[in-house]
This record gives C-alpha cells, sequence and structure tokens, in this order.
C-alpha cells in the first residue's frame, strides 16, 4: 500500500502500530458516525469515550460546519421554534405531546372517588384550572425534591386501565387514553418501613420521555423504561436512570388507585371535556 | 438587537415575566443563526441541532426575568448554550461526573473555542485554520469528506487508497486537529 498512493513518504502500512489501543471497530463505529452526520440524522455515538475519543468526535462536528450548505437553520424549524416559544411566553405551554386516539374506558365520576377516600397513594394531587394550565401540585416536601416534573393538563377524571390481577407485581403495563399514553407499574419491592422511603404498591406514570416527548419503552430484562430518540432510561419509578440524570426529569405521575379489582388512573381530560365538566 | 434591550414586564425575578411580542421576535430572529451556527458545530448534523437549539431558547424565555441588554441577552444565551451541550456530551464521557468544573479537574479540557464569545464565534473560519495546520494528507482527507462531502469511496479513489485505510486516515487527522487547535 505504501508504493501505491501518492503521497510519497506516507507509509500507510504503519497506521495500524501508531497506536495500538486503536481498533479497527474503532473506526469502523466513527465512520458509521460520519455517514449519519452527512445525512444529518442523529448519529449513535460510543457511550464512555476517551477523551481522545471524544475530541474526534468534537471534530467531526466542528468539520461538518464546513460543509456546502450546512449550519444554516432550516426556516421550517426556526418557525416551529418561534411558535413555540411565542406560546410558552403567553403561558399557554406546549408541553403535552400529540396523543394518540383511543376509546376511552368506562369512566367513574371523580366525585365519587374522592368521596369514597379514594384518595391517591402516589405522588401528585393534581389541581385543575381550567381555562389555563394546570399543573400539578406538589403533595409534601419530600415528593417536591423526587417528583417535580409538571403534568400539563385541561381538568382530569379517573379512568380504568384494565384489571388489577392482569398485572403481575413487578409488571409494567402501558394504557393509553385520549390525552396521553401511560405505564402503570405493579411494584414487587417490599416496603422499607423502617426509613419510610418506599414506593406505592401502584405507579402511574406518563410515556412522554422528559427529553423531548418521545414515548419510551419498557425492557423487562433491565427492569428500565428506554427513550428510543436519545437512548435516555428511567428507572421503574419514572426517576432518570444512571447516565440519564443530567439531562432527564423524571416522568411526571399520575395518582391511581384499585377498586373493585380495577385498576384506575386519574389522567389529564380532553380539552371539550374539561369545558363541559366546568359547566356542571 | 433592539436598541435598550429587551422589555420585560412584571417584577424582578417574578416566575413568569412577559416579554414584549415585538421585542421577543427581534431577539429570536437576530440570534437563532447564531446559536444554531454554534449549537451545530457541536453536534455535527441537524437533528440534533434542532433538538439543542430548541432547548436552548426554551430555557432561555424561562428565565427573562429582568431587563437585559443585546450583549447580556448574547451573553447570557451563549452561557445557557454551553451549559446544555456540555450536558449533552457528558452522556458519552468515560468519565462521571457530575458537574463542568468537575470533569475540569478530572483532566477534562474546555476547547480553546468555548471562551470566545458567540457573537465572534465563527466555525469555518476555525476548519479553515486547522486545516492550514494539518500535514497535506490529513488535509486532504478532511478536505474530501467534510468540505466535498465525499464518499468514504470517491475519497479512496481520489486519494489512492483503499477504503480502510481513508477510514484509519480520517480518524487520526481529527485527532491531529484536536491537537494542533
Amino acid at each position: 500500500m505504501g508504493t501505491d498512493n501518492h503521497w510519497g513518504d506516507v507509509d500507510m502500512n504503519d497506521m495500524g502500530k501508531e497506536n495500538e489501543a486503536e481498533r479497527l471497530e474503532e473506526y469502523l463505529e466513527f465512520e458509521r458516525h460520519l455517514e449519519r452526520l452527512q445525512q444529518e440524522k442523529r448519529p449513535r455515538r460510543p457511550r464512555r469515550m476517551t477523551p481522545g475519543q471524544a475530541k474526534a468526535y468534537q471534530m467531526a462536528a466542528l468539520f461538518r460546519t464546513a460543509a456546502p450548505g450546512a449550519a444554516e437553520p432550516d426556516p421550517a424549524f426556526a418557525a416551529r421554534l418561534e411558535a413555540q416559544l411565542e406560546g410558552t411566553l403567553k403561558g399557554r405551554g406546549r408541553w403535552v405531546r400529540s396523543l394518540l386516539p383511543a376509546p376511552r374506558s368506562s369512566s367513574m365520576s371523580r366525585r365519587s372517588l374522592l368521596a369514597g377516600g379514594l384518595s391517591a397513594a402516589a405522588g401528585l394531587a393534581a389541581g385543575a384550572v381550567l381555562g389555563g394550565v394546570m399543573e400539578q401540585k406538589i403533595s409534601n416536601a419530600q415528593q417536591a425534591n423526587t417528583w417535580n416534573t409538571p403534568l400539563v393538563g385541561l381538568g382530569k377524571d379517573w379512568m380504568t386501565i384494565g384489571n388489577a390481577a392482569d398485572i403481575a407485581p413487578g409488571q409494567m403495563k402501558q394504557f393509553r387514553t385520549e390525552t396521553l399514553i401511560g405505564y402503570v407499574f405493579h411494584n414487587d419491592e417490599v416496603p422499607d418501613i423502617e426509613n419510610g422511603q418506599s414506593e406505592p404498591e401502584w405507579i402511574a406514570m406518563s410515556a412522554a420521555c422528559t427529553h423531548m416527548g418521545c414515548i419510551v419503552a419498557w425492557n423487562s430484562r433491565d427492569r428500565k423504561l428506554h427513550c428510543p430518540c436519545h437512548e435516555g432510561a428511567f428507572t421503574r419509578y419514572g426517576t432518570p436512570a444512571a447516565g440519564s440524570q443530567n439531562y432527564l426529569r423524571s416522568l411526571p405521575r399520575m395518582q391511581v388507585q384499585v377498586r373493585d379489582g380495577q385498576v384506575w388512573v386519574q389522567v389529564p381530560l380532553p380539552l371539550a371535556d374539561a369545558s363541559s365538566d366546568a359547566d356542571e | 438587537m433592539a436598541e435598550g434591550g429587551i422589555k420585560t414586564k412584571g417584577k424582578v425575578g417574578a416566575a413568569s415575566p412577559a416579554i414584549d411580542a415585538q421585542s421577543f421576535r427581534t431577539l429570536y430572529q437576530e440570534n437563532l443563526g447564531v446559536v444554531y451556527r454554534f449549537v451545530y458545530s457541536k453536534v455535527g448534523n441537524r437533528e440534533e441541532a434542532e433538538d439543542l437549539t430548541s432547548q436552548v431558547f426554551l430555557k432561555a424565555v424561562r428565565g427573562l426575568d429582568r431587563e437585559r441588554g443585546s450583549q447580556s441577552i448574547q451573553s447570557w444565551l451563549y452561557q445557557v448554550a454551553r451549559t446544555t451541550i456540555a450536558d449533552y456530551w457528558r452522556a458519552f464521557y468515560k468519565v462521571r461526573a457530575t458537574s463542568l468544573e468537575s470533569m475540569l479537574e478530572q483532566g477534562w479540557e474546555e476547547p480553546a473555542e468555548e471562551r470566545v464569545e458567540m457573537a465572534s464565534y465563527r466555525p469555518e473560519e476555525r476548519v479553515r485554520h486547522l486545516l492550514d495546520l494539518l500535514p497535506p494528507h490529513y488535509r486532504e482527507v478532511l478536505t474530501c469528506r467534510f468540505l466535498l462531502n465525499l464518499s468514504i469511496k470517491e475519497t479512496a479513489e481520489r486519494m489512492r487508497l483503499s477504503e480502510a485505510n481513508v477510514k484509519v486516515l480520517q480518524f487520526r487527522a481529527l485527532k491531529k486537529a484536536a491537537e494542533v487547535g
């Protein structure tokens, strides 16, 4: 090879000897990364990079700015972000992601649930403010430190998402309503009564990643919820998993109860239902 | 940037102050390109650049809590952008660290250009400067792959090298660029 190129004194055969730590797989992985950059797509970067590796990857990003037409914001993106920011500034908030239509399960009167003493065991107590943004209130100081991600919506109602007997301890079940996709986790951990830090038996949480709103997926092997967009992960309790704590907040929780063998979750109402509920 | 800074309403330090719509548009239009180019130069692709630029502006508008001069606004946006990028890259680092400071203590170096102001940040000029500092074969492989956007195969043909060698060469060239820069 060294004689077949026009670089004269560059002996390409020595390339593999320069640094034994560099492996062929590293080069291939780097090339796959560059190909993604050229396609303007989110690349897959190796985890746990050494400083030397990170510099090469960061330098590749810098050099991409010299590519023809790169590094200028797309007009459609600029308009989208401007609208989003204006919405935020006006206090409307746009944090609830697009929600898949799903048949609404049988609905129980909110009053009957509350009158029956079914206050939520878990997480956040939501207060509806119709005509504006509803932000969940934190029920006590400890939860304020742990479950501080607000769930935004208009009004709320209890909905059943299935039979409690069908969700075994340790199982995570996804559910969909008209306003959100969520998970219910049947906690199989023995309560730590002495420290008073235990999680409740039933936990309901939003499935929208707190980074960009992608729907997280449950992996029963590592017992984590994984985001398909940025490789972020959450524990079965909805807290950011190791490696994700720096940029993720906890998944918002919802109130959950088991009654008459059914699991009930308190979820935001669609706008039309919230308005009619307010008129009652 | 509008003369006299951004007009905000409400008390200093209030959680959700209002900002005059026209002032906001001016702020946004004058800074979007600068922020986007800065972010793009740190991630190298549109998808991530759009995500992270959105994060920067969303964090920034939530913090519009007082009158800021145009210089101050831009410096502040830059600070938010820099922190956002550092947080993003930190997830890939081998050393677990909880803050930029602790990373620096553990041997991670803040790239030199991080210390300049965003307004004077010219990534394209820096690329050209780095290319000038590199040996010819490194310069050519990076020119082919990045400035000309050639594929591995096209680069290999042009440089009369095997594709495998181009892959090695480009990696080494970028590491070298990081050293000399």
